[in-house]
């Protein structure tokens, strides 16, 4: 116990700084995995890292694997990790979120996740 | 990745050895030099070393500048190497990154430094040039990248990192220099002269540890997850590396301070008689110091590959 203090201790005083990190998803709306009553308008992904406008996408993609819009994903101009995507109106369904970043330390990441419109009772 | 990691590691290594030898030239040889007053031949030589190390490291901060951004752009964009890339991407690169304007900014920077580098006046100016170069690659680092989410802690504890660095380690390699020139020189004066160098780089080495301890305390309170991550991860592997090398240039350090410098400070009082038996003690210490000097560049070589894996908390 003791000496997993002095390591944790020895690691935290000379362990480097100036290291590069990659971006990944910290939250998402809607919520990754998730099922919504209302279809979004927008597809909202905050990441870890704050990311490059201009190497960031999001596709949106239904059950037949077509794009639901051609718009470009933007950076929030307040929050510099979130990217957005304007998207119409979805049907019912199963989609998939598709994304790839690229973190300003020039990181680039890609990962998916689905969320579900449920058919209005 | 390799060469990514290579040209970083160049960079870092020549920014932190161009700082390092203002800052030796400033904090330690000035104020040494003012003591002695005259400026003898040891002085003059040294003079002239110095400026051509600084052009050589000013060289290899421009080339290793050009080869981060050729293989930063092409990793970005998907080509295969830099020779792939087409001109709209590297536009979009440099235009419409935060890497791209800070690269654009060092670059900048690093050609006004080489233009007073060659002038060879203007010191204070040259040496706040090779400071900028160096505190900058805190942006481009992990810091920059959270700043956006945590504040500019990490920035300020990355760049007093970096400053540190500049001063211990970044301060061996003059150091050595002025050692193999005392080793040479004859006169007891020159040998004086670079005693007190020694005594007071010693001196600026015990704060520049301490300040060091402190800004990687705070950083890594940022980067660090479990010390188990240390074992179970490349990042964490590569950082008990660094630890390892670190710790063995402290052990040096600390046999240089308490052992070989007091030697060296009585040698350097004796007179011509017993020169032959003083020379032993700087024998020993131009051998520990490029042992140091070796461990420091292990060291950036092993920052330069963690710069390009991902912390274990990401």
């Amino acid at each position: 116990m003791k000496s997993n203090a002095r390591l944790a201790l020895v690691t935290l005083l000379l362990a480097a700084t100036n290291a590069w990190a990659n971006a990944f998803v910290d939250h998402a709306e809607p919520a990754v995995g998730s099922t919504v009553d209302t279809p979004p308008t927008e597809i909202k992904i905050w990441f870890t890292e704050n990311v490059e406008p201009a190497f960031s996408q999001i596709q949106v993609l239904d059950r037949r694997r077509r794009l639901v819009t051609q718009n470009k994903a933007v950076v929030d101009s307040d929050d510099l990790a979130l990217l957005k995507l304007s998207i119409p109106p979805l049907k019912p369904g199963i989609y998939k979120v598709s994304w790839k970043v690229v973190s300003v330390d020039t990181h680039m990441t890609v990962g998916s996740f689905s969320f579900t419109v449920r058919k209005s009772r | 990745m390799l060469w990514l990691a290579f040209a970083r590691t160049i960079q870092i290594a020549a920014s932190v050895l161009l700082a390092g030898l203002f800052a030796f030239k400033l904090v330690v040889l000035a104020p040494v030099a003012s003591r002695h007053k005259r400026v003898d031949k040891f002085q003059l030589r040294l003079k002239g070393l110095w400026g051509r190390l600084a052009l050589v490291a000013w060289g290899a901060v421009i080339v290793s500048a050009l080869a981060w951004f050729g293989l930063v752009a092409a990793s970005i964009s998907g080509a295969a190497t830099p020779l792939d890339i087409d001109v709209d991407t590297l536009q979009t690169v440099l235009l419409q990154t935060q890497f791209g304007h800070l690269w654009a900014c060092r670059l900048g920077c690093s050609l006004v430094l080489g233009i007073l580098l060659f002038m060879g006046s203007h010191e204070v100016v040259t040496a706040v040039f090779a400071f900028a170069i160096l505190a900058s690659l805190a942006a481009a680092g992990h810091s920059g990248a959270i700043a956006g989410n945590v504040g500019p802690l990490p920035m300020i504890g990355d760049i007093g990192h970096l400053i540190a660095a500049a001063l211990w380690p970044g301060g061996l390699v003059p150091l050595l220099i002025v050692l193999l020139q005392q080793y040479r020189a004859v006169d007891q004066s020159s040998k004086r002269f670079a005693a007190d160098v020694v005594r007071r780089f010693s001196a600026v080495s015990l704060v520049v540890v301490g300040l060091l301890v402190a800004t990687g305390l705070l950083n890594t309170y940022f980067i660090v997850g479990s010390p188990g991550a240390l074992f179970t991860t490349d990042y964490g592997r590569l950082l008990l590396l660094k630890i390892a090398l670190f710790i063995l240039m402290l052990g040096l350090g600390a046999w240089n301070l308490l052992v070989l410098k007091p030697r060296l400070s009585r040698a350097a009082m004796v007179e011509s008689q017993a020169a032959a038996a003083a020379t032993m003690p700087i024998q020993l210490l131009i051998r520990s110091v490029a042992c140091e000097t070796f461990l420091a560049a292990g060291v950036v070589l092993v920052v330069g590959f963690l710069g390009t894996t991902p912390p274990p908390m990401h």
